[in-house]
């Protein structure tokens, strides 16, 4: 601006050659912006292929199971449980363990692991079908992952995984979601488990704390019943793994 | 120069300059969402309210960005001056933009669990040591609180009763909250990502905004002539050397800085203090007989320092003299601001 011309002052109208000015500055601004943000809206991680259908509620019969954390037997293997929110299913379920059951709710599905948020639960039909118990290999193994929260990996929140999800996973896991650990042995198998004690009960608070972090973690992989398991000992802490 | 408080002075330049700002928010986030959503493979786009945080998120950056490139960007160039003029606006929708942001993350993130949301997501990485056991979340927060207390008390009230000095004190801690905000982004987003762009393009932004500044510091530095020290009258020149209208500013042997303003064949000081937040009247102009300050327009009567009525605010004054067409300057004061008694 040569001298001869008047300041800018907010409040007195603008010369013709500030206002050009003005809109290609701000123009210019903007669009460096957007650039810059599609850039990173482009590059963004991938969220994974979880889905959950909210529009059908269905309904699935089998087998109540409390432990290591609530799911359901049926014939197309197993399919875990939790309430809405955050929550874990152990309050709705520890009366009806082993027992037959109707439950109806929405699907959560990545994979062919498969989850169902209980909208309602029918009466128990039938004996009561014999306790499961926890069946380990042999051999201790490391694996290389992610402990996860299921309910949010298989679908309920996208991205469910990564240090961005960590405070979430944690609420959830606390809430009673069963974990998952999701990762590679050392010969590159990828294991996706539900994570529990060797003796079939929930994990520690303290392993949970490692939720949404890269870890080495030792266990064995097992079943209970149809579910796949990777059982930790409590004391057996992750460490870091990069 | 307000004799009482009014919600906003408001003139044509902000009504524009915030419907400008209002539209161009609401497009940056929806063509964040829709980049989101059209390149992600069908059924693996992200949940629609982690969408919306992130764009949200973004766009505060970018909005934070060029609150923080202005400010040298109008040191550089006077051209700039129109961006400077509404910053405070742009700051306030910057917070409203993060304040949605806070509310989505907290929501989502914190939300439906067993334990208070805010909780939830500050106390997550307690264990963890490669982040020094601080939650990324936390960075955000912190950023959030001083962006709070910086939109809260971002009214003349709040810049009249603290006092220019304490407000300008507050509202630098926009650099801190910025180093926050990289914080969160480098501790959060960026760790969970295979690529360096995002990491990239954080750094690109980091580092134009030191550059501005440095820039802008740098040639302030060399600028400013100021040479004429020294005891009795100050010696500010030429009078003819000066632009008409417009003003030279000497730094005294006590170092106050006076602004020394030429109009035709005669010239007036005052100091190159404004009242109002301390803006560079000497780099303004005598508009109507009033010394105009280039920052927010506030006006002073050339010779008595005093704003034209309704006004009742005052700068300092000091005597000048005209010899062999040089300007001379009594560095006493001939009048005293508002504040001063
Ligand atoms: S600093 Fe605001 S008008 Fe001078």
């Amino acid at each position: 601006m040569s001298t001869d011309e008047r300041i800018y002052v907010g409040y007195l109208p603008m010369s013709g050659r500030l206002r050009t000015f003005t809109l290609i500055a701000v123009s210019a601004l903007l669009l460096a912006g957007l650039v810059a943000s599609g850039i990173v809206a482009y590059t963004l991680r991938r969220s994974g292929t979880g889905q959950w259908d909210t529009s059908q509620p269905v309904t699935l019969s089998g087998v109540a199971r409390l432990r290591p954390y609530p799911h359901l037997e049926t014939l197309d293997g197993p399919v875990l449980l939790a309430e809405p929110g955050k929550h874990g299913a152990q309050g709705r379920t520890a009366n009806i363990d082993g027992h037959e059951v109707m439950v109806t709710g929405t699907t959560l599905m990545r994979g062919t692991l498969r989850a169902l948020e209980i909208t309602e639960v029918s009466a128990p039909s039938g004996e009561r079908v014999g306790p499961t118990s926890i069946e380990l290999g042999a051999d201790e193994i490391t694996l290389l992952g992610e402990i996860l929260d299921s309910k949010c990996y298989l679908g309920a929140m996208k991205p469910g995984d990564g240090p961005t999800h960590k405070a979430c996973a944690i609420l959830c896991l606390r809430g009673g979601i069963a974990p998952l650990f999701v990762g590679e042995t050392e010969a590159g198998e990828v294991i996706v488990a539900v994570l529990c004690s060797p003796d079939g009960s929930p994990v520690s608070e303290e392993i949970i704390a490692f939720a949404g972090e890269t870890v080495r973690v030792r266990g064995r992989i097992g079943t209970f019943g149809s579910l796949q398991v990777f059982a930790v000992a409590p004391g057996a802490l992750p460490a870091a793994g990069d | 120069m307000s004799t009482s408080y009014r919600l906003v002075q408001w003139n044509t330049h902000k009504k524009v300059y915030d419907l400008l700002v209002g539209l161009a928010i609401v497009l940056f986030v929806s063509v964040l969402v829709g980049v989101s959503i059209m390149t992600s493979p069908p059924g693996e786009s992200a949940s629609p309210p982690i969408v919306l945080m992130r764009a949200l998120g973004v766009c505060a950056i970018v909005l934070l960005h060029i609150i923080l490139a202005i400010g040298p960007l109008a040191r550089l160039s006077p051209r700039f001056a129109p961006l400077l003029y509404n910053r405070r606006h742009l700051g306030v929708a910057f917070f409203l933009v993060a304040a949605m942001h806070f509310v989505v993350a907290i929501g989502f993130y914190g939300g439906f669990g067993v334990t208070n949301p805010l909780l939830a997501l500050l106390s997550g990485r307690y264990r963890n040591a490669d982040t020094f056991g601080i939650p990324f979340e936390f960075y955000g927060f912190a950023a959030f609180v001083i962006f709070f207390l910086m939109a809260a008390t971002s009214h003349d009230f709040w810049l009249h009763n603290l006092g220019p000095r304490a407000w300008k004190w507050l509202h630098m801690l926009v650099y801190i909250a910025y180093a926050l905000v990289v914080m969160h982004v480098a501790f959060g987003v960026m760790q969970g990502q295979t690529s360096l762009t995002i990491a990239l393009i954080v750094t690109a932004g980091a580092l134009t905004i030191c550059a501005l500044h440095l820039v802008a510091g740098f040639r302030q530095v060399v600028r400013e002539p100021k040479a004429f020290v020294g005891e009795g009258w100050v010696d500010a020149g030429v009078l003819s050397d000066i632009p008409d209208t417009r003003a030279r500013v000497v730094r005294t042997h006590n170092n106050q800085e006076i602004a020394v303003f030429r109009r035709g064949d005669t010239a007036h000081a005052v100091t190159n203090r404004c009242i109002h937040q301390g803006g560079p009247l000497g780099e303004g102009q005598v508009i109507d007989g009033c010394v105009t300050c280039p920052w927010h327009g506030y006006q002073f009567d050339a010779g008595t320092g005093c704003s034209p009525p309704p006004f009742t605010d005052r700068v300092r004054t000091y005597d000048v003299r005209i010899e062999n067409g040089r300007v001379l300057v009594n560095p006493e004061p001939k009048s005293k601001g508002s504040h001063e008694h």
